[in-house]
């Protein structure tokens, strides 16, 4: 066996080590960090209630952080293919709040 | 009803890379296979989105013109004229070693990224906040799919290109579900066939062990492993230009073309990689060579500009001027990005493994390949000044941008950079002692009926 053999099998040993740190890697992966799958259970009932499309104000409860965003973004995915925006001036808007997330005309409760 | 729109979509694709590269051996069989996943799911997203805009809303006209372009391409390459087989070069007496630990690490990458699948199968931030959020509106009722394009898509660039939201579109709308299965399932079909794709066309191109010489360096990337999971845009990217830079390569110019239009309809950074690449194809190959692949990808770049003149509201990068003051920070960042290939175990980095295979084989100075590889090479180098630019222009803090999206631009011509420096080197073939002699040519008939008549296998 010459150098280049020997090159290739080394390659060959490292590239499956490599493979099987990334395998251990991956299967520690903890659940979604934003938990999407429960969050949309969130905003089931506004969908269900929602029109079948048209475009939806969005009122978010907390300030601007992080997790103010996430939300915003896994209600517009929870309640597409309705738009979800944050322009104002829609006559429905989804007004998500601690207690729970829900649809009200504009400027009414 | 999903996997049965998944596989016809591949099977389509398949049947179209096949008669436009008519393969000559079992390796480039199967380089046109993998090929079909990219391609059958790119020219079936092209389809479903501009039947959407042309007001089709029918499932049975989706599902009626793929089954027909399936029939067809099947029945043309049923009656093609028997093609003469050439046998992929295969003559270092260890290859099956090497096939082993390749199938093994890609086995290992393809489970990992499965098990990290099923932990998040709504995919990263991006995917849910981009491209499937893109996707039900494509899937939804009445002219709900404009929503897509919307300018009120704040943040999350609805003037990006449709390739993948509508390819999980499609497969929501005809497999009759929205579930986040059919996305997962779409993503890890992307990642599993580049390294299919980088093996077969690297075994076709130059030898079937330096296919799996490229795949094991491309399995030692965990920084670009760890992206299949994620659902985004980049993997598909990836396997688009991986398939595009490997029939330039293999003169395959009707191929490169329509994986090119496929590459522009996935990202913004496709659409710059397929206008470089179909350009420098011209300059080293020749205009003539290379007018099959303008003429392939002519109609998908038509829909591409179609979509941003008429429907996509403006980047965010227009009238913007380099600032290029920001240039240490971005050349920093790409270069701790290349240092971070793999996730700090520098004894696997994969710089480390090519520089042993350049080492141990050395580099090839000519071959048949040569002018693919310069415009290969050319179309690379031209995307990598792209990704720069767009750093130097971004109204982002410069900080930010790179942090969340370097690695993701490295992983997209990452595939395409491995499949260039394997395409380079020589092959183990010629380096190491050959224990057997080549093979002869063979006829063969392509299509339904294979009828092998091999005159010797090779070992």
């Amino acid at each position: 066996m010459n150098l280049a053999a020997a090159v290739c099998f080394a390659v060959a040993a490292l590239s499956l080590w490599s493979a099987m740190n990334f395998y251990g890697l991956m299967s520690k992966t903890g659940p979604d960090p934003y938990q999407v799958g429960r969050q949309l259970s969130r905003y089931a009932e506004a969908a269900a209630q929602a029109p079948a499309e048209g475009v939806l104000g969005y009122e978010p409860a907390e300030q601007k952080d992080g997790k103010a965003q996430a939300l915003f973004y896994i209600a517009r995915y929870a309640l597409a293919p309705r738009l979800v925006t944050t322009v104002p001036g829609q006559k429905i808007v989804l007004k998500d709040e601690e207690s729970g997330a829900r649809l009200e005309k504009a400027g009414g409760r | 009803m999903a996997l049965l729109s998944f596989l016809r979509a591949v099977a389509l694709g398949w049947a179209v890379a096949e008669l436009s590269a008519p393969s000559a051996n079992g390796w480039s069989r199967a380089a046109n296979a993998a090929i079909g996943v990219p391609l059958g799911l790119g020219l079936t997203s092209f389809l479903y989105f501009v039947l959407l805009w042309l007001g089709a809303r029918s499932m049975g006209v989706f599902a009626g013109l793929e089954t027909a372009a399936l029939l067809a391409a099947g029945w043309v390459l049923w009656k093609r004229p028997a093609t003469t087989s050439v046998p992929p070069v295969n003559r270092f007496r260890y290859w099956w070693i090497l096939a082993i630990a390749a199938a093994c690490a890609a086995l290992m990458g393809i489970a990992a990224v499965a098990a990290a699948s099923e932990m998040t199968p709504h995919g990263d931030w991006d995917a849910w906040a981009i491209w499937n959020v893109r996707a039900k509106f494509l899937a939804g009722p009445g002219d709900a799919w404009r929503y897509s394009v919307s300018p009120a898509l704040t943040k999350t660039h609805p003037d990006y290109p449709l390739l993948v939201s509508g390819a999980v579109a499609r497969v929501w709308r005809l497999g009759g579900g929205g579930g986040p299965e059919a996305a997962a399932t779409l993503a890890l079909a992307w990642f599993a066939s580049v390294p299919a794709i980088l093996a077969a066309g690297i075994g076709s191109l130059r030898s079937v062990s330096a296919g799996l010489l490229a795949v094991l360096v491309l399995m030692a990337t965990p920084s670009y492993l760890a992206q299949g999971p994620s659902q985004y845009a980049d993997i598909p990217l990836s396997a688009c230009l991986l398939g595009a830079a490997l029939c330039a390569m293999r003169r395959q110019p009707a191929l490169c073309g329509m994986l090119c239009a496929c590459a522009a309809w996935t990202k913004n950074e496709g659409l710059v990689f397929a206008l470089a690449l179909l350009a420098a194809c011209a300059w080293f190959q020749g205009v003539r060579a290379s007018a099959p692949a303008w003429a392939a990808a002519a109609p998908g770049l038509a829909v591409v500009a179609a979509f941003k003149l008429l429907l996509a509201p403006g980047s965010e990068y227009a009238g913007r001027t380099p600032d290029f003051s920001r240039l240490p920070t971005v050349l920093a960042a790409f270069g701790r990005e290349l240092g971070n290939l793999s996730l700090g175990d520098w004894l696997t980095h994969p710089f480390l493994l090519m520089a042993a295979l350049a080492w141990g084989l050395r580099f090839a100075k000519d071959g048949p390949w040569l002018a693919g590889w310069k415009a290969v090479a050319a179309a690379l180098g031209a995307q990598c000044a792209a990704y720069g630019t767009v750093y130097l222009m971004t109204p982002s803090d410069v900080e930010w941008q790179v942090g969340t999206s370097m690695e993701r631009l490295v992983a997209q011509v990452w595939p395409a950079a491995v499949a260039l420096f394997a395409t380079r080197l020589n092959v183990p073939d010629d380096t190491v002692a050959a224990s057997a002699p080549p093979a002869s040519a063979t006829v063969e008939r392509s299509g339904g009926k294979s009828r092998r008549r091999r005159a010797q296998a090779s070992s």
